[in-house]
């Protein structure tokens, strides 16, 4: 410890962290300022009933397309209804259809990309072939020929989506794995007789686990965007529910009178969505820092002074007190 | 190089081939009763249900109408509507035109805006005004492309009549009008993504070694950026065009919903919601074409620029 | 002789997440007109730092450079940066150590070469297009016309380097700096691009700073050699001296490392510990907790002192091991 005493005595770290631990940072502001912000708006939203100040399908046709007020601080609809209400009754059910989407994604991408990556050859071609077909199609459009043919509705939607969403992830995980195989430790394990299962899903698996987290929460955001642009189009979500996509559809209608109707849902959509990015770019940037941001020379030096004179001080009153 | 490009191609139809069939089989799989949306749910007599039925090969089996179908598709013909009453050919060729013109502005607008800022954002890296760019594409990233067609339409179109609120105009040019609204909607988000993808690759190729050796050739810095580097870090803004083309014809059906312009995204979406399968099928299988037709365009143009890649 | 460049307390500070590194402390160096001087250490002493100051190489944001560098009467540190851009090569050139990655994939070796003629020399592209063929035949690349319209991943690792080698030498130096030139090539290939680099000195007269690792390399080119550890340089005289003779017990200590082939020991010999990390400003010799011969002394920096026995011979010790 004492060498430690001595190297921190004989320079002068930059970054908080650093002083406590040399270790890479997890919780940059960046970071905590996200994961606040999800955090509140994934609480507002499981928790509606309880904080919403009215039930979502009130309606008071007095308040037809009321602008905001004390009442209600968002407005009213078109029925009346409060805006704020529907907006975290309908931010409930867009973020639990993205991680349905997500979800679907992960259970079928993941072990998809295992498989092809392990095994190769054979399996590899053929996984590989019909992501090329998938990947065939710009994204939001195999969801259109679905939903034509199986009809509308946010469980199509949602099972539609988290198809397209596979390819992506099956190729990455398959990259990895194949990175992973050719390591000694998964020719040790064969050596041992582990089966093949074993090792992909209790051992490589959790090799890759740092980067599909980082793929994961984008795929989030993108699946929040799609289904909004699917239930804007009507073809996700069905009245009388209502998300945040179908909300922004009918606010569409009195852009003059109330624009809060678009507005309202719109952003809370932008937000969580650059939250999302944000965790999303705090997540890789610990996994892999590439790019720390790095103070002036100007700061350091003034740094540097106060704390010297700090040591000073302390040394002094030592002295004093000896 | 013509070796590669005919593989390639040859490589593209089994994909193509692959997808219709995947087109195919989703939009029969449904449950619903395609001469009921032909004749929108009135009851009909049982002759002109057969008579319908024989029209429209539907009461042929299914892979016998898929042949039916892709055969024609491969000559040229995709099919009739069931609501229309023409052609998918002569709905598409009413309304190609508006949205390749709608498409061609945007990715025009996105590629002048993007890449200077990417650059500029590179080389002033870390200064305020690289702070502030940052922080904007980021929620124009984040941003979906209905929303920000929706705020244009009220702020420049509503609010302040600068532009047409829907529609477009006769012809190419004044169409410039009508579409430039909803062009600049559809481009915010690739301007975004490319600017963002632009500057983290700038950075790179600043930092790399021959960068260094150019400096120390004593090339001056301005040079260094657009004579060295530039080339460099766009070559993976080519890959991601490609895949951001997926997303910019999607991004055309929101944004020709939005302001009513009556292109192809419009036609399939109606399409869609009334289960009307030969536009569905005609409009997809095209589009899909086109997709793929542009990631290979895409992929010979990195071969051409790129001389690594180049098959020996 | 005359001294072609001199340099005087260089200090380099680096900005790094964990602190400022001093990774220059305080170097000196001269070097005369025709010399051939090799700058030797260990990896992370400051060899490479030393050239990347001395042309302004160091991106301003993170580094600070403070001190003198002399050369043809002007200090490079001070002067503005667009008279800097046309000494860099033109007067002084810096070759590198990994030439793949040093060349622009994107363009072919004649452009790059080409390039360096047009910056500096009035000419069009038909007349650089004639130097540069007539520059790759002097570094003995064949045959010049089919490589001229290459890309550098296309040529061997040699070939890449005698490329760099080209571009350096094309508006003929006063100074040529060569950053570790043969470390990322094999042996046989290593003794082609030294013969090269001799052949050309001899030819134009230029000085070359030769920073290196190896003792071989300093043993087959140089004249005269400086010695670096930690930032700093610890010891300077001729070839022969240093090899027979060192005076800092850093420089014997490596010269008696290298395993000779005549030799009928078990173990090699080694330095014991590692070279201090460089945060923070250093007091006393940074050679001291590793030295033999370390004494109370050694808290107090030695400063550059000669050694009495060649001329020319300096060394920053208190306690000399010279015989």
């Amino acid at each position: 410890m004492e060498s430690k005493q001595k190297f921190y005595n004989s320079h002068f770290p930059l970054f908080r962290s650093h002083r406590k631990k040399q270790e890479g940072v997890l919780f940059t502001a960046p970071m905590i300022i996200s994961l606040l912000v999800l955090a509140a708006i994934i609480f507002c939203c499981v928790f509606a009933n309880v904080i919403s100040p009215y039930s979502p399908t009130e309606q008071d046709l007095s308040s037809s397309l009321a602008a905001p007020s004390a009442a209600h601080l968002l407005g009213c609809d078109k029925v009346g209804r409060d805006l704020l209400t529907r907006l975290f009754y309908g931010g409930r059910t867009t973020l639990l259809s993205a991680l349905g989407v997500v979800a679907l994604s992960i259970v079928l991408g993941v072990p998809l990309g295992l498989l092809s990556g392990y095994y190769g050859k054979t399996v590899d071609t053929i996984i590989g072939r019909i992501c090329d077909v998938l990947l065939a199609f710009p994204s939001l459009l195999l969801v259109f020929v679905f939903v034509a043919g199986l009809g509308r509705g946010l469980g199509n939607a949602v099972v539609a989506l988290g198809i397209v969403y596979v390819p992506m992830l099956t190729r990455l995980v398959r990259s990895l794995t194949m990175v992973e195989k050719n390591k000694t430790y998964v020719e040790a394990m064969n050596s041992i007789g582990y089966s093949d299962a074993r090792i992909m899903f209790r051992h490589i698996l959790p090799n890759c686990i740092s980067t599909i987290t980082v793929q994961v929460t984008l795929d989030l955001a993108y699946a929040i965007l799609d289904l909004a642009a699917l239930s804007f189009l009507g073809l996700g979500v069905q009245p009388p529910t209502a998300d945040w996509g179908a909300m922004l559809d009918e606010g569409r209608n009195f852009l003059l009178q109330n624009p809060m109707l678009a507005i309202a849902p719109g952003l809370a959509i932008v937000v969580v969505v650059v939250s999302l990015n944000i965790f999303s770019d705090g997540l890789h940037q610990y996994f892999e820092p590439v790019q720390r941001k790095l103070p002036s020379f100007k700061k350091y030096d003034r740094m540097e002074a106060k704390a010297r004179a700090e040591r000073e001080r302390e040394a002094a009153k030592h002295e004093h007190a000896a | 190089m013509l070796k590669y490009v005919i593989k390639r191609i040859l490589q593209l139809i089994p994909i193509l081939l692959a997808a219709s069939i995947l087109i195919f089989a989703l939009v029969r799989l449904s449950p619903s009763d395609p001469i009921a949306s032909m004749t929108t749910g009135k009851a009909v007599s049982a002759e002109t249900r057969q008579s319908l039925e024989e029209h429209y090969h539907l009461d042929k089996s299914y892979p016998e109408q898929y042949l039916i179908w892709i055969t024609g598709a491969l000559q040229g013909n995709l099919g009739e509507s069931f609501i229309h009453k023409q052609t998918v050919n002569s709905l598409i060729a009413g309304r190609l035109p508006t949205t390749l013109q709608l498409v061609f502005m945007s990715a025009i607008l996105a590629l002048i805006i993007a890449i200077p800022v990417g650059v500029i954002s590179a080389v002033k890296m870390n200064t305020p005004l690289d702070r502030t760019l940052s922080v904007l594409t980021l929620i124009f990233v984040a941003s979906p492309v209905f929303l920000t067609a929706l705020l244009l339409m009220l702020f420049f179109a509503l609010k302040i009549p600068l532009f047409p609120v829907f529609g477009t105009g006769d012809g190419f040019w004044d169409n410039f009008k009508y579409l430039f609204l909803p062009s600049v909607a559809l481009s915010l988000n690739m301007v975004a993504l490319i600017s963002r993808i632009t500057r983290s690759n700038m950075i790179q190729e600043l930092n790399s070694n021959y960068a260094t050796t150019a400096i120390a050739k004593g090339v001056p810095y301005r040079r260094v950026v657009m004579g060295h580097c530039l080339k460099n870090a766009l070559i993976p803004v080519i890959t991601v065009t490609s895949i951001e083309f997926g997303t910019m014809i999607v991004g055309a059906v929101l944004v020709e919903n939005v302001f009513a312009l009556g292109g192809i995204g419009d036609v399939l979406l109606q399409g869609v919601k009334a289960a009307d399968y030969p536009v569905v099928q005609g409009i997809t299988l095209l589009l899909v074409a086109i997709f793929l037709l542009i990631n290979l365009l895409v992929d010979i143009i990195y071969a051409a620029i790129d001389p690594r890649i180049r098959p020996q | 002789m005359s001294t072609l460049l001199e340099v005087k307390e260089l200090r380099v500070e680096l900005m790094s997440v964990r602190g400022v590194v001093h990774a220059l402390g305080g170097v000196d160096l001269s070097i005369e007109k025709g010399e051939i001087h090799g700058l030797v250490g260990e990896s992370g002493c400051g060899k490479s730092m030393t050239s990347r100051a001395v042309m302004r190489l160091l991106p301003p944001a993170r580094s600070r450079v403070s001190g003198q560098v002399l050369f043809d009467g002007k200090d490079l540190l001070k002067i503005p940066p667009r008279e800097m851009a046309k000494i860099r090569g033109n007067r002084i050139s810096l070759i590198f150590q990994d030439p793949m990655t040093s060349l622009n994939p994107l363009m072919t070796v004649g452009d790059q070469i080409g390039e360096a003629f047009r910056l500096h020399r009035e000419c069009g592209k038909a007349e650089a297009r004639e130097k540069t063929l007539a520059m790759l035949e002097k570094v003995g690349i064949y045959p010049p016309e089919k490589r001229i319209d290459q890309y550098p991943h296309e040529l061997s690792g040699g070939l890449q380097q005698r490329v760099m080698i080209a571009m350096a030498i094309a508006n003929e130096p006063d100074l040529l700096i060569a950053d570790e030139p043969t470390t990322a090539l094999d042996v046989t290939i290593q003794a082609q691009i030294l013969e090269l680099l001799k052949s050309l000195q001899k030819d134009t007269g230029m000085s070359i700073l030769i920073i290196t690792h190896n003792f071989g390399v300093v043993a087959e080119v140089c004249d005269r050699v400086s010695v670096m550890y930690a930032g700093r340089i610890v010891e300077s005289a001729d070839t022969r001296t240093i090899f027979h003779n060192a005076a800092h017990p850093y420089s014997k200590a490596l010269i008696d490392s290298i395993p000779k082939a005549d030799e009928n020991c078990e173990y090699l010999a080694t330095i014991p510990g590692s070279p201090p990390e460089l945060y923070g400003e250093q007091k006393g010799c940074p050679f001291a907790p590793r030295c033999a011969f370390a004494s109370d002394e050694c808290a107090r920096l030695p400063q550059m002192r000669s050694c009495g026995d060649a001329e020319g011979h300096t060394a920053a010790c208190w306690h000399f091991q010279c015989r």
